[in-house]
């Protein structure tokens, strides 16, 4: 019954699946790919242009460019995913949470989304950031205080909207625990927009990430990280580009592969449901 | 009747703005619990860090007058209490107020965020009903590949492309913006590049759903010019989401853009934001964000309230 009914994956799709399998193998397996220590300088390779042995050449510390782009794939990848992970399971819990029981809990809850998302999210960010000291942990737990908000508000209406709807009433007549109905009815009936939500959001924390870290808030100084090298390399945009536009190329496409991924797994998720 | 309705859903509004209000200052307040940091000791140090010059007692004597030992609550009460009687306190670097110091960097900011929104707006309303109601035709198609490029494009990417052949290739502006037309053609070309780009895309979606409602189709089976339809009816019905996100827009810029900003040297409140965190003016980051955030609930409390006459369901009751 299930398997007449289910549509063809489009070949798009999987071209992007396997896009962002390379993307993640890239993060994962930086230090096999790397050619060089990426924190290793050599001032007599300064500003070296792409060669044979430094393919996207050196920055002005002589550090491997290609090397760095490798490790802060890490980094950039890495964070992000941290970060949509941590705020939608938080965002998710609250969401379902206020939503499914209503009333004062709905009210207190709904309330702190609501003052949350009061501030312009990048400017709090900034601020806690830049408070708590750099380091990519702090980036990481501000941009998760900024956003959750945004995810428990989207889950929360989702919630409301099938809340009232037949068989949650009638698991209810038949003795389910709230816990069970929230987990085994809710649950999975809200989870296909929150997964393509989740993964739409992936690229925007790739870019807020690298933002915080252009403005030197992201991570400490030798470690490698798009944003802060687009940061370093700020200060030779007259005499070479290069320096600014290949992290900045890597954060666009990253981005790029990481939005048309979440576009199609809507499209894909749309058709199922 | 229509009196009374519009005055409960007006005091409404203010109730919920006023209870925001509280939970804002609250955690603005919070935010320097965050730092690893003492105030005390970076306040006598005057941000330079010299921490070692500075002797125990001095810090001591520093966090009682600042009534850091007293508990959270209290230190909460005495800053809101002071905070409504307009002081923020003093800039750690300037020694300035901090209110001035607000006052002086907004007025650019404001400069900067009106031209922008109205060309953001100017582009994407137009543009994104064009595109709704010519669904899937060659411009909707542009435009959806041109808003995909520019959601995916960091400000600090454009920022920075444009600085660099503008001011250093072709040196039509100068790279150190100054405080005229000049100066300030390429950060509201990145701010309209990053907006319009999502708002095109967000009036397209509004503009398409109320043209798939069933009063359209209605409207259709009556023989009502589509003319009439869409500039008399679903643009009505679209106007309060599309002010909604104007709202939105106008107080993300209003809170500076932070990366923009800093790029073009532009003087407002976003580069203010990042040098004051940089050397960690806590008065300053504190005035600056409560500054924002009254703005944003005060743009939400107006557009809610313009929402309320023009809606015509509550007009109508």
């Amino acid at each position: 019954m299930k398997k007449s009914h289910k549509k063809k994956i489009p070949k798009s799709f999987l071209i992007l699946c396997i896009l962002i399998v390379l993307l993640l193998g890239t993060a994962i397996f930086a230090p096999l790919l790397a050619p060089h220590d990426p924190n290793k300088t050599e001032l007599s390779l300064s500003l070296l242009k792409p060669c044979k042995e430094y393919p996207l050449g050196c920055d002005a510390m002589g550090r491997c460019m290609l090397s760095r782009i490798l490790y802060g794939a890490r980094v950039s990848i890495f964070s992000s995913l941290a970060i949509v992970f941590i705020v939608s399971f938080i965002g998710t819990l609250i969401g379902v949470f206020s939503g499914y029981f209503g009333g004062i809990t709905d009210k207190i809850l709904s309330k702190c989304i609501s003052i949350m998302q009061a501030f312009p999210k990048m400017i709090l960010a900034i601020a806690i950031a830049g408070v708590m000291g750099i380091g990519i942990e702090n980036t990481i737990f501000a941009l998760c205080i900024v956003e959750w908000a945004e995810y428990a508000r989207l889950s929360r209406s989702l919630t409301m909207g099938i809340r009232n709807q037949t068989f949650i009433k009638a698991a209810r007549v038949c003795g389910e625990s709230h816990f069970s109905i929230i987990i085994r009815q809710i649950i999975p009936n809200v989870i296909p927009t929150l997964i393509v939500n989740a993964s739409l959001g992936i690229a925007s924390m790739i870019m807020e990430v690298a933002a915080l870290s252009y403005l030197g808030l992201g991570v400490r100084s030798p470690m490698a990280e798009w944003g802060a090298m687009m940061n370093a390399g700020r200060n030779y945009l007259q005499t070479d580009t290069r320096l600014v536009i290949i992290p900045g190329a890597a954060i666009f496409l990253t981005a790029v592969i990481f939005n048309l991924f979440g576009d199609k797994l809507r499209d894909v998720l749309d058709g199922r449901v | 009747m229509r009196g009374v309705q519009v005055l409960k859903r007006i005091s409404e509004s203010l109730i919920q703005t006023i209870i925001l209000l509280i939970g804002v200052t609250l955690i603005t307040f919070f935010i320097l619990y965050l730092s690893p940091g003492n105030p005390a000791e970076k306040w006598l140090s005057g941000g330079d860090g010299h921490a070692g010059i500075v002797s125990e007692e001095a810090i001591r004597e520093q966090e009682i007058k600042m009534g850091l030992d007293r508990p959270f609550l209290i230190q909460y009460k005495d800053w809101l209490l002071r905070v409504f009687q307009g002081d923020l306190g003093e800039s750690m670097i300037t020694g300035k107020p901090v209110l001035d110091e607000l006052m002086e960097k907004a007025v650019p900011t404001i400069e900067l965020t009106a031209v922008s929104l109205f060309f953001t707006i100017l582009i994407s309303i137009p543009l994104g009903i064009y595109c709704a109601v010519y669904k899937d035709g060659w411009l909707d198609n542009g435009v959806r590949f041109f808003s995909f490029l520019g959601i995916s494009l960091p400000s600090f990417l454009i920022s920075l492309l444009l600085l660099w052949f503008f001011c250093l290739k072709l040196g039509w502006f100068p790279v150190i913006a100054t405080r005229d037309w000049k100066g300030m053609v390429l950060p509201v070309t990145v701010f309209v590049i990053q907006c319009s780009s999502k708002f095109t895309r967000q009036v397209r979606a509004v503009v398409i759903e109320q043209l798939g409602k069933e009063y359209v189709k209605g409207a259709i089976a009556r023989g009502v010019k589509k003319r009439t339809i869409l500039f008399s009816h679903v643009l009505k019905n679209c106007m309060i989401p599309i002010l909604s996100w104007c709202g939105i827009y106008l107080g993300m810029m209003l809170g500076g853009a932070a990366v923009i900003e800093n790029i073009f040297s532009w003087n407002g409140l976003g580069k203010m934001a990042v040098d004051a965190v940089t050397s960690l003016d806590y008065y300053l980051i504190q005035g600056f964000i409560l500054w924002i955030a009254v703005m944003f609930l005060a743009i939400n409390f107006i557009i809610d309230l313009l929402s309320a006459f023009l809606d015509p369901r509550i007009r109508k009751n």
